[in-house]
């Protein structure tokens, strides 16, 4: 498996983080190790598992309720402008 | 009530300027156990937990207070509710003496990766507390509080009870409710108690268990009620799974456990070596599908509804970039990084889906040792408690603390860490697990060794 720089920055792109040089320096040799490790299971024969049990969700009846968030959702926005969310530009 | 509160903020007082187990005490604590007083004073009856100091986690929220999750990214944020399990606790009386210090976001093993200071072991302030639900294990510990609660997402309760000598407990997945817990890894988080003894760890499991229609995944099996008059351990079968006393276990813990399962059969329980043949992988797995839930969940901050905002410039995507990389610390820029890869094209079929093969496999392997034993016994954590930074620059060798307590996460089993013993003058716990729903074994067991042995009541230096 190849980790370098590129896969790196491509990553941190996909995951919206701007890391500085020292940061991509630092998981472009941290993370193959950790890859390594968790590649391990890799060898692990599991042909015969067809799925992956998974918790059956409790579900409330579909009517709509008062949220229990209270009135003011975006009480906490950093820019709002009315009843939304303010933003910068998506494209510049 | 009044004065045990007062009780609480003094020792706190007195032992965390050193220790740092609290991010924010709550002085409005004061004001709450005197309206409880009055309540008493007017002829109301006495809750099951009235006046019990309880410290809470800072990944659990109480409404229109601070909660951090140790992160600067959530350093301003107020939570929106009181989350199900503390509301809980605080309607049976439960005191909320403060909140208490963690693994940003709970990712780490030693609370030493908060953005905002570490906790230390009051057994030893060189040494860190384990994680990530350090600052609620060191405050039961040196007796800020009476109790704490905490989340266990790979071992986060247990681990740091084993390394600061209290019982922590992570019930069955969908047991207690999440409803207010800042989520990292979704079918792994559970709430779960930190008290001194299993009865205590029993008696605040019964008042937060139980289904609540606020979080889809809680379950709405009956919780079994258990007191202490069943403590029957004669013809119990445990299983001691030799995977979890493999190579990296410490040999004086080892003995700890050994000497616990001597104690087990001196009271008639039938003891016997079992196998979980792919528990030597259940840390690869986790450390898979861990990172993959958090870099999904993590996704939520943003910088545009809450938290922290980085606005200098550039576009929308500018505003996420930064306010990430700036509000994130490195252990969860990381985990995040692993995630996104273990989940990206071309890697995911080799890497997630794998992992979620496996740990199907394991949960057969304990559902099969389950037919045969009623729990298993094993050690908590593979040491006992390690000097701070002597594993921040290796995160492999951070993450090898959470061998043994990641395969009841990744199997949905009830675990529980209980003081069993000391080795070079630290507390080691043991560990014991049962099948999913079967918390009662647990508490069984557990009860029954603390009536038998005194590991439990040991106190740090310089707690009075």
């Amino acid at each position: 498996m190849v980790t370098d720089r590129a896969l790196i920055e491509k990553l941190a792109a996909l995951a919206r983080l701007e890391l500085s040089a020292a940061e991509v320096d630092r998981l472009t040799e941290q993370l193959p190790k950790i890859l390594d490790y968790v590649g391990q299971l890799q060898r692990v024969e599991t042909t015969r598992i067809e799925s992956v049990k998974t918790a059956t969700p409790f579900l409330r009846a579909d009517v709509v309720a008062p949220s229990s968030a209270g009135p003011d959702i975006l009480g906490q926005a950093p820019e709002r402008s009315d009843r939304f969310w303010k933003v910068d530009a998506v494209f510049s | 009530m009044t004065e045990l509160a007062q009780a609480a903020l003094a020792q706190s007082k007195h032992r965390d300027p050193e220790l740092g187990a609290f991010l924010r005490t709550r002085p409005e604590v004061l004001d709450e156990a005197a309206a409880a007083d009055a309540r008493l004073a007017t002829g109301n009856p006495v809750r099951p937990l009235e006046g019990v100091t309880l410290a809470v986690k800072d990944n659990l929220g109480l409404k229109g207070e601070v909660v951090t999750a140790a992160s600067k990214i959530l350093e301003d944020y107020r939570a929106v509710e009181t989350g199900t399990a503390v509301r809980r606790l605080q309607e049976l009386g439960a005191l909320v003496v403060g909140k208490t210090n963690l693994d940003e976001f709970a990712m780490g093993a030693s609370t030493e990766n908060s953005a905002y200071h570490p906790t230390r072991n009051p057994w030893n302030p060189a040494l860190v507390p384990g994680g990530s639900s350090g600052g609620s294990a060191v405050a039961v510990a040196s007796e800020q509080s009476l109790v704490a609660i905490g989340s266990d997402t790979g071992g986060s309760i247990r681990q740091p009870a084993s390394f600061c000598g209290v019982v922590g407990f992570k019930p069955t997945y969908g047991r207690i409710s999440r409803y207010g817990l800042l989520a990292l890894a979704s079918s792994l988080d559970q709430i779960g108690p930190f008290t001194h003894t299993v009865e205590d760890a029993a008696t605040l499991y019964h008042g937060m268990a139980g289904a609540d229609e606020l979080d889809a995944t809680s379950s709405r099996n009956d919780v079994q009620p258990w007191s202490t008059t069943d403590s029957m351990v004669k013809n119990l079968r445990i299983g001691l799974p030799k995977e979890f006393f493999g190579p990296g276990v410490d040999p004086g813990v080892v003995k700890v456990v050994e000497q616990a399962a001597e104690v087990f059969r001196g009271l008639g329980a039938k003891i016997d070596e079992v196998s979980i043949p792919h528990a030597p992988e259940a840390l690869a797995t986790y450390y898979i599908i861990q990172p993959a839930e958090a870099s999904s969940n993590l996704a939520r901050y943003d910088g545009i509804r809450y938290g922290r905002s980085d606005r200098d410039g550039g576009n929308l995507h500018d505003i996420y970039r930064r306010s990430r990389e700036r509000g994130f610390g490195a252990e969860v820029k990381r985990r995040i990084m692993i995630g996104t890869f273990v989940l990206s094209s071309g890697y995911a079929d080799a890497f997630y889906h794998q992992a979620n093969r496996v740990r199907a496999m394991l949960r057969q392997e304990f559902e099969t040792v389950f037919n045969r034993v009623d729990l298993l016994l094993t050690p908590t954590s593979p040491t006992t408690a390690f000097p701070l930074g002597t594993r921040t620059t290796d995160p492999l060798q951070m993450y090898l603390a959470d061998l043994l307590t990641v395969p009841a996460n990744l199997a949905n089993l009830p675990a529980m860490s209980l003081p069993g013993g000391m080795s070079n003058g630290l507390p080691v716990g043991i560990q014991l697990m049962a099948g999913e729903w079967n918390e009662t074994a647990i508490f069984r067991a557990g009860h029954a060794f603390q009536q038998s042995t005194n590991w439990h009541t040991a106190t740090p230096p310089n707690t009075n």
